[in-house]
């Protein structure tokens, strides 16, 4: 299995705020990672670190073997890089289909793509002209993971998908999200509350603690770690 | 009275160029831009310029106002707004730097006024350029009512189909509304920014060919225009592109006819800037969205 993402020895956070601190990890092609981990332990950052959304202060991040460390976030986008954030995912005063627009790369294939979209999400084909401002949350969120997969990514990564959800609605968002491997041949990073779903439905585990990578491996390795999953994850 | 009308009309046109723009600015920089109308003065000489050397009438000249505002807007928001922004300057950190850069424009625009006047041989202060007129509608008026309503018309329309139309358009709003996810997308926001600037400025520079027609000119005269243009911004509801082109004609009308009321009870005319003050003040205390808020929630 080849390497899509490495992060070496990252150091990141906002300005003087430092978050992370010594984070490393792999992601290799069709694999689902979970980043798991309390409240405040910079799950978040750890994405925003990778798509160039933050200061990193030292550390590397490479991606399809490049270092995009240095990179805008449009650049490391057009490399096939997707991020979906908890917040502030869709333009809620352009319509969806101006959004759509904006998703590809190139405009010109905006019917083809509307199709696409309306194949995998269906409930969306009616609603193309109305303003996102005026839809529902899970619509919302439609849109927004339309967004991403209309760009073809190679690697998604999704901050929190289930924030907003009912608990059992959201297992299955989880399970859809793994899904998404099989069914398009992308990875996926996945940062999640809800830790038991996250790590059934993942290939392997990072656990955060403080900024600081407590275990990395397997899912099923990190269910087995009794005393972790207990102190941190609350399993 | 029809002069008055005519007056208010042209004045309004040039405001509706100014404002658009100083809104564009306050969306994607949150600068409120008070060098906008020293950009207004460059696209008068520019045109003056070039009506000169080239012996043709200053209107057959706009496209060269559009390009020198459209440069020195893009020029200031590269080197300055641009940089300030990134580095977290704020609205205050913005809006004083944009005096600086208004008082650099203005001046560097009287000294050129002094060298324009010894190579070319023609006045670069305290003048008017003599219009042509024509009749309409069984009355004369001064060509510059219709070839600047035309001119605001023709740029306006234009704005808005880029804006509404063109790819371009929908992901400079989209960068207004959300930098980050617009980046995230692959939209370069810099350069889109700077599209908006580069317009902003070409459609003041375009306002400062009309001006000697109807007011003595020299190199303050675009800067006497920015307040009432900020006024029309305010009447039309702060962040409301619609809105600032709505407020430019309440504001240019109103102005115009106040004073002419006033005018005919024997108060001068000099007491005029009272009136768009008042229109800022009267907006933000009683509907602070302005105009805007009569269409949108």
């Amino acid at each position: 299995m080849s390497l899509l993402l490495e992060v070496r020895g990252l150091h990141a956070g906002y300005g003087k705020i430092k978050v992370l601190s010594g984070v490393s990890l792999t992601v290799g092609e069709r694999e689902v990672l979970a980043v798991v981990g309390p409240n405040g332990s910079g799950k978040s950052t750890l994405l925003k670190a990778i798509f160039g959304l933050c200061t990193v202060y030292s550390g590397s991040v490479l991606f399809k073997g490049v270092d995009i460390t240095g990179l805008p976030p449009h650049k490391r986008s057009l490399m096939g890089l997707g991020y979906l954030p908890q917040v502030g995912n869709t333009f809620e005063g352009l319509t969806v289909r101006e959004n759509l627009l904006l998703a590809l790369h190139d405009g010109s294939k905006l019917e083809e793509g509307i199709g696409k979209v309306a194949e995998l999400m269906p409930e969306l084909g009616g609603l193309l002209d109305r303003r996102v401002r005026t839809l529902s949350g899970g619509e919302r969120q439609m849109v927004a993971l339309a967004m991403v997969l209309l760009r073809n990514p190679s690697l998604v990564m999704f901050d929190e998908p289930t924030a907003a959800l009912a608990p059992r609605v959201a297992r299955r968002v989880i399970e859809r999200i793994a899904a998404l491997r099989d069914e398009l041949g992308v990875s996926v990073i996945l940062v999640e509350q809800n830790a038991r779903a996250a790590l059934e439905a993942s290939d392997r585990a990072l656990l955060l603690v403080s900024g600081q990578p407590r275990f990395f491996g397997g899912s099923s390795e990190l269910l087995g770690e009794r005393d972790l999953v207990k102190t941190y994850l609350g399993l | 009275m029809l002069d008055v009308l005519v007056g208010a009309l042209v004045y309004s046109n040039l405001l509706a160029l100014l404002a658009i723009g100083l809104s564009l600015m306050l969306l994607t920089c949150r600068v409120s831009n008070f060098a906008h109308g020293d950009v207004v003065t460059t696209g008068l000489y520019a045109a003056y310029t070039a009506s000169v050397l080239l012996r043709v009438s200053p209107y057959a000249c706009i496209p060269f106002a559009l390009l020198a505002g459209g440069l020195v807007s893009l020029l200031s928001f590269l080197l300055v707004f641009d940089p300030l922004r990134r580095a977290g300057g704020g609205p205050v950190t913005l809006m004083v730097a944009s005096m600086a850069v208004g008082i650099i424009i203005r001046y560097s625009l009287h000294a050129y006024a002094d060298v324009m006047q010894r190579t070319l041989g023609v006045y670069t202060r305290q003048f008017v350029l003599s219009d042509f007129e024509l009749q309409l509608a069984g009355l004369r008026v001064p060509g510059v009512l219709p070839l600047s309503s035309l001119t605001a018309a023709v740029l306006l329309v234009s704005l808005y189909v880029l804006l509404y139309r063109t790819r371009l358009g929908v992901a400079m709003r989209a960068a207004i509304e959300n930098p980050q996810l617009a980046e995230s997308l692959g939209i370069d926001v810099k350069r889109v920014f700077a599209i908006g600037w580069f317009l902003s400025g070409a459609l003041a520079g375009a306002a400062g060919v009309f001006l000697p027609f109807r007011v003595i000119s020299d190199p303050d005269v675009g800067w006497s225009m920015l307040l009432p243009a900020f006024a029309s911004v305010v009447v039309g509801g702060i962040g409301s592109l619609a809105g600032s082109v709505a407020g430019a004609y309440v504001v240019g009308f109103s102005e115009l006819l106040l004073s002419y009321l006033l005018a005919t009870l024997g108060v001068s005319t000099a007491y005029r800037p009272l009136i768009s003050f008042a229109a800022i003040v009267a907006t933000l205390l009683l509907r602070p969205k302005g105009l805007s808020s009569l269409w949108s929630r």
